[in-house]
């Protein structure tokens, strides 16, 4: 008897984690909404995604990018007639993020 | 608050600058005071450093000259428009311990996706990241309060209508809050979309209502210099 109710029980689990799996597929996969590169990015643990960070942070101050924030025009703090620097080399300053893995 | 915040929740910002929200106590400010004389921070711009201009919900801006911090901007601010006091925000924080062991104290997600609700267009997508990846992390054994998070403030049709097939009583306990759940709960695409932009509008609005009588108080400074 309880042979056959353990055997009942196990029959169960397996049964609601065949419709679990069936169900969590037929869920949106990020994929399917953002595309490869942010899937993998949001993929990533908080911990990961702060280390990808770090890397980029080296690689543009590598390339001399400039701690130096562009004007945002938007804020409600911006000020049309502040003075700011402008970087050395003339270029404007590097915004790309990179979006494989970030 | 900033650029690293979205980034640990799953957005991505390359931010020059880093934003604190700070308690705006004497005694904190003094902490503080003593942080940014390090990093050889100057005050850049208008309002002043004191208490009362941050108690009004100005931001206090800095510029690092630090030579490993050279020309970082630093941003202040304590109080912030739909935002908790900061007493709750602190209670409610993440703390992230980074390589080398420091520990950083960030706003918790739905805090840092208030403060996002401003009157700039890239903090709309950035909203839309952070509680989107919030999901993907979570959607297969979510809490109460994380479903109801979700019905409040995702931005992206697709999964607030996968959300209003899996929770149909919870979205229906939530229309009152948030009305364009009906389009989800219908199904009805180019409805939700809509009903998204004009949410984002009105919310856009309202911060550049609240923010009319701080610019002009940033401008009677500005020209008092």
């Amino acid at each position: 008897m309880e042979a056959k109710s353990k055997e009942f029980v196990e029959k169960g689990k397996e049964v609601y984690s065949q419709a679990w799996k069936r169900y969590s597929f037929s869920m949106i996969q990020p994929e399917e909404l953002v595309g490869g590169e942010w899937a993998e990015w949001y993929r990533l643990t908080p911990a990961q995604r702060w280390l990808e960070s770090e890397k980029l942070w080296q690689t543009y101050l590598a390339l001399g990018g400039s701690l130096n924030p562009e004007p945002d025009m938007q804020s409600p703090f911006f000020d049309a007639r502040a003075p700011r620097s402008r970087p050395a080399h003339g270029r404007t300053g590097v915004r790309v993020l990179r979006r494989s893995r970030v | 608050m900033g650029g690293q915040a979205c980034v640990f929740y799953g957005a991505a910002e390359f931010s020059r600058g880093t934003d604190f929200a700070i308690l705006a106590d004497a005694a904190n400010l003094a902490r503080l005071r003593k942080a940014l004389a390090e990093l050889q921070a100057e005050l850049i711009a208008v309002p002043p450093f004191a208490i009362r201009y941050l108690r009004r919900g100005h931001a206090i801006h800095f510029r690092c000259q630090h030579p490993e911090a050279l020309r970082m901007r630093v941003d202040v601010m304590s109080r912030m428009r739909g935002v908790d006091v900061f007493a709750k925000l602190w209670q409610r924080r993440t703390t992230l311990q980074i390589p080398g062991g420091e520990k950083c104290d960030l706003l918790s997600l739905p805090d840092l996706v208030q403060a996002k609700k401003t009157q700039r267009d890239k903090d709309w997508p950035m909203i839309r990241r952070l509680v989107e990846a919030h999901y993907f992390e979570n959607q297969r054994k979510p809490t109460s309060a994380q479903i109801r998070f979700w019905f409040q403030e995702l931005r992206t049709p697709e999964l607030l209508v996968e959300l209003a097939v899996r929770y149909p009583a919870i979205c229906r306990r939530l229309l009152e809050q948030r009305p364009l759940l009906a389009h989800a709960e219908s199904a009805k695409m180019t409805e939700l979309e809509q009903a998204l932009l004009v949410e984002e509008t009105a919310e856009r609005q309202r911060d550049k209502e609240y923010w009319v009588p701080l610019r002009r108080e940033l401008e009677k400074l500005r020209h008092g210099r």
